[in-house]
């Protein structure tokens, strides 16, 4: 969020409301709003770390309003953060350490059925899968939200087929562990 | 018509080859009941296909028994398996079986023709099926003259035409870019929306999705059946789609 507001406001000084139709502009097809509190609380800490400033304009007889722009710290953080590859987990093993995990405790837990992990994630990812197609009908193939919703689809996807290759393989391969040797036999 | 539009108990199949015994399916049983839509994956070789020749009665079961819109399908003989087939079922094969002599237009007006349907009528209908698919400009050419792609979109408006009581479809975005399977899908949709049931055998997750209930096959035995729920009032993909990180 942090760097979202800080590259819409690379495109020019803004007050709260503005950014938040800069943001929904470009997000909120894809079923991702803002709401006008988390972008003042945003400007707020932006503001307190030195990335951003506010000047207050007279709004006539309406309100005074803030407008807000970058500074000159706020430009080079928005450069650093862009430039620097991204530290986003490429594959989160969550669902492999249940899978690789109910085999281990077969014996603790005689009841837990290890394939289920599989076809219950499965499930889900089905499910979501379904609901994003049906979000995708309202975005446009040229958006940014189309793209972010294409983007979690493909992932989706790419999952379902990873699970096809768990239940194939998993049963193929042996879990052993360095303590397991002595007990039983 | 509370009766399921298909009903299958106990299905197994072994194939012989070389002179050992490869089943390929075993004790798969499945209910379709009117306008439900089954999606049946799994990995190659997990069943799928058999499973679906035998639902289309393209084969025969080694045990089990097959019933479509109330007949039992699976004890008659080839000719008789075909005569139900033409009458309830519209199906879209993985080898594709477009008449090779007749056009586009020809080859989707057939189950029309063949349920007696009126020319003009028949070929209004065909037209229509052919433009909701994207491939309306393909009508006065034969099928050799499309690329693999048409030539699907082209076997699934023949198997959708005539409405039939059960579209049975092997892998219908198989040959298809991510455009052309949504043109496909989207149909899909509006006809199942319309009351058409269908059992389809979809190695696209996304095609998967769409069907009410999915079917997941593994080494001949179906693994898993589950139902699909609508969303329960605001969509839940937002979480997916986390930007407050």
């Amino acid at each position: 969020m942090k760097h979202v507001v800080l590259g819409l406001l690379a495109t020019g000084p803004a007050h709260g409301y503005e950014l938040r139709r800069r943001y929904d502009d470009l997000f909120a097809d894809a079923g991702v709003e803002v709401n006008i509190g988390q972008i003042y609380v945003t400007l707020g800490r932006l503001e307190r770390d030195g990335l951003v400033s506010h000047t207050t304009e007279s709004g006539g007889d309406r309100r005074d309003r803030k407008v807000y722009r970058l500074t000159e710290d706020g430009a080079a953080e928005l450069r650093d953060w862009v430039t620097r590859p991204s530290d986003t987990p490429l594959v989160k093993p969550d669902v492999l350490l249940r899978l690789v995990t109910a085999r281990l405790a077969a014996v603790l837990l005689p009841d837990v059925d290890p394939t289920a992990v599989i076809t219950d994630h499965r499930q889900r990812c089905l499910q979501a899968l379904r609901d994003l197609d049906r979000q995708a009908a309202r975005t446009s193939g040229t958006s940014v939200g189309g793209l972010l919703v294409q983007a979690t689809a493909l992932h989706l996807q790419a999952e379902l087929r990873w699970l096809e290759a768990c239940q194939r393989q998993l049963a193929e391969i042996e879990l052993t562990t360095s303590g397991n040797g002595g007990h039983d036999g | 018509m509370a009766d399921p539009v298909l009903r299958a108990a106990g299905l197994t199949r072994t194939y012989r080859h070389e002179a050992r015994d490869r089943t390929a399916l075993r004790d798969a049983s499945i209910e379709v009941g009117r306008g439900d839509w089954v999606a049946v994956t799994g990995p190659s070789g997990s069943g799928k296909s058999t499973l679906l020749h035998l639902l289309g009665g393209l084969d025969r079961p080694d045990r089990g028994e097959v019933w479509l819109a109330g007949h039992r399908l699976d004890n008659r003989s080839e000719s008789g398996r075909a005569l139900l087939r033409r009458r309830h079922v519209g199906f879209v094969f993985q080898f594709l079986s477009l008449v090779p002599t007749m056009t586009v237009l020809g080859n989707v007006e057939l189950p029309l023709v063949l349920q007696g349907v009126g020319h003009r009528d028949a070929r209004r209908r065909a037209r229509e099926v052919l433009d909701e698919l994207g491939v309306a400009d393909t009508a006065d050419t034969v099928p050799t003259a499309l690329s693999g792609g048409e030539q699907q979109r082209v076997a699934l408006a023949r198997a959708v035409v005539h409405r039939p009581d059960l579209l049975l479809a092997d892998e219908p975005t198989g040959a298809l870019d991510s455009t052309a399977a949504g043109v496909v899908l989207d149909l899909l949709r509006r006809r199942h929306a319309d009351g058409q049931s269908i059992v389809l055998v979809t190695h696209d997750h996304r095609v998967a999705a769409a069907a009410d209930r999915v079917v997941t096959m593994l080494d001949g035995r179906i693994a898993d059946e589950r139902k699909l729920a609508e969303p329960a009032g605001e969509p839940t993909y937002a979480h997916l789609l986390d930007l407050d990180g």
